[in-house]
C-alpha cells in the first residue's frame, strides 16, 4: 500500500480539509481545523468490547424476536403482540410498502449491523484478516443509519400511552430483552471504532 | 489551509483512507487501495442526485399531509386522522409531551430538512461563502435527527398490532403512512447523496 506522507494525512469527509493524523488516546477526538467536523476517535482494543457487546445484542435480538413484546387487554379481551406483528399486520392490509420498512428497520437492519459486528470484531482475536471482513465492514457503515431501535423503542413508549386511554398495556418478556438491547447495540455501536478496524486490517496480509 | 483535492488525494467514503487519486482512463474508475471502493474527489452528480431526490420529496410530502396516516375503529365510530389532526388531538388530550414529540418528529424535522437542504443545495449554485461552518453543521445535524422521523410509522404499527378487536375497537393505516414514510426515506437518501464539500470548493478559485 502507498504510505508516502501525504497519505498519512486525513481529508476531511465535510470540507476536503487535510488535516496532519495524530495519535490520540482513549476518549480524545480529532477535530477538522478549518469545519470542526469529528474527523478521528482515539481508543485502544475497542474491537474486543465492540466483540462483546454485538454478540450480547444477537442473543437480545432472539429473544426480542421469540417473545410476546405487549398485550392490549379491554373489556376483557386481549390482543397479544410480538415485534413483528406490526409487519405481518400492515402487510395482510396491503401496506406492503410499510410492512417493509418497519420490517427492514427494526428487525433485519439491526440483525446484519450486529452481525456484521461480530464479524468484523471475531477474527482480529485470532489475528485473521479476510477478504470478506472488508465487505462487512462497508456493509456496517451503510447500513447503520437505518438501524432503529431506539427510534422504535420511542414509538413503544407514545403508543402505550396513546392507548393507556382505551385500556390495559401490559408488556410481555420481550420487552425487557428489547430495553437492554438497545444499550447494548449502542454501546457495540459507539465503541467500534471504524479507523481501528481498517487500521487493522492494513497491518497485514489479507486471505 | 490545503485542501485534498487540491493535492490530488481523495478521501474513501467506505474506510477513510485518504489517498493519491489517479485519473482514469475515459470510462474506467479509480479504486481505494485498502478497501477496493470507487474513489471520486466529490460525491458524484452530488446535486442533480440531492435535486431529485428532494424534488420527490416535497411531492410526497403533499398527500403525506392530506391523506389519512391511521383510521381509528372504536365502538362503531370510524375516526380517519391525519398527521396534523393526530397531533391535534392528543394536545387537546391533554398529553402535551407526547404532542410535542410527535410534532417535532413528524411536523418539524421533515420540513426542517426539506427547507435546509433546499437552502444548502441554493448556496452552493450560487457559489455562497456565507458561513460555511454553520451550513456545514447544520447539514451533520438534519443528517443525524431524519431517521427519527421514522417514530410516526412505528406508532401505526404497533397500533395496528396491538388493536385488532373486530367491532370493539380496531386501528388501520392509511395511504398517507405510506407518503409519509417515502417522505423520510427521499430525505435520508437526499441527505446521504449531498456532498457538503461542495459548499467549501467557493473558496477556491473557479475551475
Amino acid at each position: 500500500m502507498d504510505t508516502s506522507p501525504a497519505t498519512k494525512a486525513i481529508a476531511c469527509h465535510d470540507c476536503d480539509q487535510l488535516n496532519a493524523a495524530t495519535v490520540l488516546k482513549q476518549n480524545e477526538k480529532a477535530l477538522c481545523s478549518r469545519c470542526g467536523s469529528v474527523i478521528g476517535r482515539g481508543g485502544e482494543n475497542v474491537l474486543s468490547r465492540t466483540f462483546a457487546f454485538a454478540l450480547a445484542s444477537l442473543i437480545l435480538l432472539a429473544v426480542a424476536n421469540s417473545f410476546p413484546f405487549m398485550e392490549f387487554k379491554i373489556a376483557g379481551r386481549s390482543q397479544v403482540a410480538h415485534i413483528s406483528t406490526g409487519v405481518t399486520q400492515l402487510f395482510a392490509e396491503g401496506y406492503w410498502e410499510l410492512a417493509g420498512m418497519v420490517f427492514f428497520t427494526s428487525i433485519l437492519a439491526p440483525i446484519v449491523v450486529v452481525g456484521g459486528l461480530i464479524g468484523v470484531t471475531l477474527p482480529t482475536f485470532l489475528g485473521r484478516r479476510y477478504r470478506w471482513m472488508i465487505l462487512l465492514g462497508k456493509l456496517v457503515g451503510k447500513l447503520k443509519v437505518w438501524s432503529m431501535m431506539e427510534v422504535f423503542l420511542l414509538g413503544v413508549i407514545v403508543s402505550a400511552i396513546k392507548l393507556s386511554a382505551m385500556a390495559d398495556i401490559v408488556y410481555g418478556p420481550a420487552m425487557a430483552a428489547f430495553g437492554i438491547l438497545i444499550l447494548t447495540s449502542s454501546a457495540a455501536l459507539s465503541t467500534f471504532n471504524p479507523q481501528t478496524f481498517w487500521e487493522y486490517m492494513d497491518e497485514g496480509e489479507i486471505a | 489551509m490545503t485542501t485534498a483535492r487540491s493535492l490530488g488525494l481523495a478521501r474513501c467514503h467506505d474506510c477513510g483512507l485518504t489517498s493519491r487519486f489517479e485519473h482514469a482512463p475515459e470510462g474506467g474508475s479509480t479504486h481505494c487501495p485498502r478497501c477496493d471502493s470507487e474513489l471520486h474527489m466529490r460525491k458524484s452528480n452530488s446535486l442533480s442526485r440531492t435535486w431529485a431526490l428532494l424534488i420527490a420529496a416535497y411531492l410526497m410530502y403533499i398527500p403525506a399531509n392530506l391523506l389519512p396516516v391511521s383510521t381509528i375503529l372504536y365502538l362503531g365510530n370510524s375516526e380517519p386522522d391525519t398527521i396534523i389532526s393526530g397531533v391535534i388531538a392528543l394536545f387537546q388530550g391533554g398529553d402535551a409531551p407526547i404532542a410535542m414529540l410527535l410534532f417535532f418528529a413528524s411536523i418539524a424535522v421533515p420540513m426542517l430538512k426539506l427547507l435546509t437542504l433546499t437552502g444548502l443545495l441554493l448556496s452552493v449554485k450560487y457559489r455562497s461563502k456565507w458561513k460555511l461552518r454553520d451550513r456545514t453543521q447544520m447539514y451533520r445535524m438534519i443528517e443525524a435527527i431524519g431517521r427519527w422521523s421514522m417514530l410516526d410509522i412505528f406508532v401505526i404499527s404497533l397500533l395496528v398490532a396491538l388493536v385488532q378487536l373486530q367491532a370493539l375497537s380496531t386501528i388501520h393505516a392509511g395511504p398517507g403512512a405510506i407518503a409519509f414514510c417515502a417522505v423520510v426515506v427521499l430525505t435520508m437518501f437526499a441527505a446521504e447523496s449531498f456532498d457538503p464539500r461542495l459548499m467549501w470548493d467557493a473558496l477556491e478559485e473557479e475551475v
